[in-house]
């Protein structure tokens, strides 16, 4: 079933047909049957009033007079009133004694059979009757044409009406259910308009009961949604404390271990603690960027959704980045023309300085960045290039997947990574409907990783 | 230079206090807010380390009441959140650095000095990065024994970007240090007090980053 509306309109004026031919046939068929009880009737009744004025000098069957006279050659009675369409014999055994002027002379028709007897004659169906008065027998007969064309002109008048209003009908019950599917559309379109953030319950109280059971349902469902939303942004928050704190403690810990072993001067022991200590810099940058990611996903993204002048956020984002780019002796500067976007500004931030971080891990010492931001034909670009070695084109595709690195785990470069870096630049910038690109840069030679973000009209003004 | 720890975690706690006295602080940790409360009357230390996700009361209010005890407290806040408004909430609430964990130790101590060098209590109020000494009692400026000539701009402008060696100063930032609200700050301002720190200093000393701002390096 796809459509409810079209379903009903098609069942019921199906139903409606189905149940109107029925009735016509029905109607069509008792109608036919009285008419022919009351023709039957009818000709009997002629009969017997014929037979009453055909006086006939009845006991005297030796009366040869009567009998040339009405027995041999019997002449046919004119009777202006009765015209072409009724004619009638009458016989005394078998002996036609009288005889109407279209009648032939032949016996009309032998025994009476069941039902309404008729016979072809002159062209023209003739149903007849015999009327018995002992010795007489009379046939009487009459022209059917003209009794059933008037007997189906009745009828069909009366069944017509039924036949050409069922456009009409089609068409009120195609506004009376429209008008009864109308709360069913209203609710559809209303859960369509909501925001993906949405899951407010819907008012419901002015629902017929059918569609309030639906709405109820849905509202439960929704707060369950939120509950269920609400449980997962307080795990994230909770297990970025959980996780954290620790790593603090670990990397405090690590801290004093090398300053003890700088102290005794153990080459041994530092060896081993860098090596610690790398491994929990590469976990707390994993915990970071799965909770970077978890937090912009759709459906946890909060959308505090604001004007936000993008110079500035960057030039900040390039001094938080700067420690890591001073100590890789690499230079980087910032092109730009003020612009605003309509964003989240932590997110805005998170995907500057992963992409400036990103820049700066892969490219080799005494490199060189370069970070753009302006607009261009009403999109609003993020353009960090460098002069590192790239990403080859075919893997192009594939570096925006969760946990996919370059060259598999054992990155060249040896350097932390999780893998999930372009992935969250990714979805972030979808959820401001922008897009990520990377090609290889011009300028510089190595990767051009480029953020798009089309211009909201609100900040159209603010940005020319 | 007396700090106070108030950390809920024992672990992050002990090493903190272990690294901080290497380092020369006189510190005291303490595991919760009423202590924290009750430690900050007796000791009234000059800076609180505080971490915002507590046990038994909310960061920021503690924060508040530690501010009404000790109006001169400064307060670096440690926290596990990372939200741009929990970070607003508490430098709202008066807290002057903002710390999120994990952190590197070396970065913890730096901000640590630059607090107590602002609270003027530093047993050292000395800055000196590659032969440049910046006295902030005095507010002499030294190149090699050699005191320097700065105007008033010129030496908040070199004090604030050598109080934060080897972090990016951007131009607005400076901005907002050397004027007040409303003044009127011409658009190349910055550029012309650099340019004229930079006849009096060795060559190279303050670094330009193209588009952002300056910095100096921290060695």
């Amino acid at each position: 079933m796809k459509s409810i509306r079209n379903f009903l309109i098609i069942v019921l004026l199906s139903v409606i047909c189905l149940v109107n031919f029925v009735a016509a046939l029905h109607g069509y068929q008792r109608s036919m049957q009285q008419a022919d009880q009351l023709i039957t009737q009818q000709l009997r009744d002629a009969g017997q009033l014929l037979l009453q004025l055909y006086e006939i000098p009845a006991t005297d069957p030796e009366n040869e007079s009567n009998q040339t006279h009405f027995g041999r050659q019997p002449k046919p009675a004119s009777h202006a009133g009765l015209g072409d369409d009724l004619l009638f014999q009458i016989w005394r055994d078998n002996q036609l004694i009288a005889l109407s002027s279209n009648a032939p002379q032949q016996r009309f028709a032998e025994a009476r059979s069941a039902g309404a007897p008729q016979r072809f004659y002159r062209g023209k169906q003739w149903r007849y009757e015999f009327v018995h008065q002992p010795p007489l027998v009379m046939i009487v007969a009459q022209n059917n044409d003209r009794y059933t064309q008037l007997i189906e002109t009745m009828i069909v008048e009366s069944i017509l009406p039924i036949i050409w209003v069922l456009p009409f009908i089609g068409i009120l019950i195609w506004l009376i259910v429209k008008r009864g599917l109308g709360p069913l559309r209203n609710l559809a379109k209303r859960l369509q308009q909501r925001g993906d953030n949405d899951l407010s319950p819907i008012e419901n109280h002015h629902y017929p009961e059918e569609i309030t059971g639906v709405a109820t349902a849905i509202n439960q469902l929704m707060q369950r949604l939120e509950l269920a939303f609400e449980r997962e942004r307080r795990f994230a928050a909770d297990a970025a404390h959980e996780l954290r704190t620790p790593l603090a403690g670990l990397k405090v810990n690590l801290h004093n271990l090398v300053q003890q072993a700088q102290q005794d001067q153990s080459n041994e022991s530092l060896e081993t603690i860098w090596a610690l200590e790398a491994g929990v810099d590469r976990m707390s940058h994993s915990i970071e960027q799965i909770l970077a990611l978890h937090r912009f996903s759709p459906e946890q993204f909060n959308t505090h959704l604001e004007s936000i002048e993008l110079v500035p956020l960057v030039q900040e984002c390039i001094a938080e980045s700067y420690t890591l780019i001073n100590q890789r002796a690499q230079t980087i500067e910032l092109i730009s023309s003020p612009c605003n976007v309509r964003g989240d500004r932590f997110a805005l931030t998170t995907v500057v300085r992963n992409l400036i971080d990103n820049a700066c891990k892969y490219t080799p010492q005494g490199g060189k960045l370069i970070v753009s931001v302006g607009t261009r034909q009403k999109v609003i670009f993020i353009r960090v290039e460098d002069s590192g070695p790239g990403i080859p084109e075919r893997e192009q595709q594939r570096v925006t997947s969760r946990f996919y690195r370059v060259g598999g785990d054992s990155h060249h470069s040896g350097i932390v990574g999780s893998g999930l870096g372009l992935s969250i630049i990714e979805s972030i910038t979808q959820l401001h409907r922008g897009q990520l690109s990377l090609s290889r840069s011009e300028q510089l030679g190595g990767l051009c990783a480029q953020v798009e973000i089309p211009v909201d009209p609100r900040d159209q003004k603010a940005s020319l | 230079m007396n700090l106070l720890l108030i950390e809920d975690d024992a672990v992050l706690s002990a090493a903190l206090c272990k690294a901080l006295r290497a380092e020369g602080f006189v510190i005291e940790a303490v595991l919760n807010g009423r202590d924290a409360l009750s430690h900050c009357k007796a000791l009234m230390p000059e800076i609180a380390i505080l971490d915002l996700g507590l046990p038994d009361i909310d960061g920021v209010k503690l924060l508040k009441q530690l501010r009404e005890v000790h109006r001169q407290l400064a307060v670096l806040v440690l926290t596990a959140r990372d939200g741009t408004a929990d970070k607003v909430r508490a430098l709202d609430a008066g807290a002057d650095d903002y710390v999120i964990k994990p952190f590197e130790t070396a970065e913890l101590m730096a901000r640590l000095r630059v607090l107590s060098r602002r609270l003027g209590t530093a047993e050292s109020a000395l800055i000196e990065i590659a032969g440049i000494t910046l006295d902030l009692n005095s507010h002499n400026v030294t190149h090699d024994q050699q005191l320097l000539e700065l105007t008033r701009r010129e030496y908040m402008l070199l004090k604030a970007l050598m109080e934060n060696a080897g972090r990016v100063q951007t131009k607005e930032a400076l901005e907002r240090r050397l004027y007040g609200w409303g003044e009127e700050v011409a658009s190349n301002t910055i550029e012309v007090h650099i340019s004229n720190l930079r006849k009096k200093l060795p060559e190279r000393f303050i670094q330009t980053i193209r588009g952002v701002g300056y910095t100096v390096s921290k060695d």
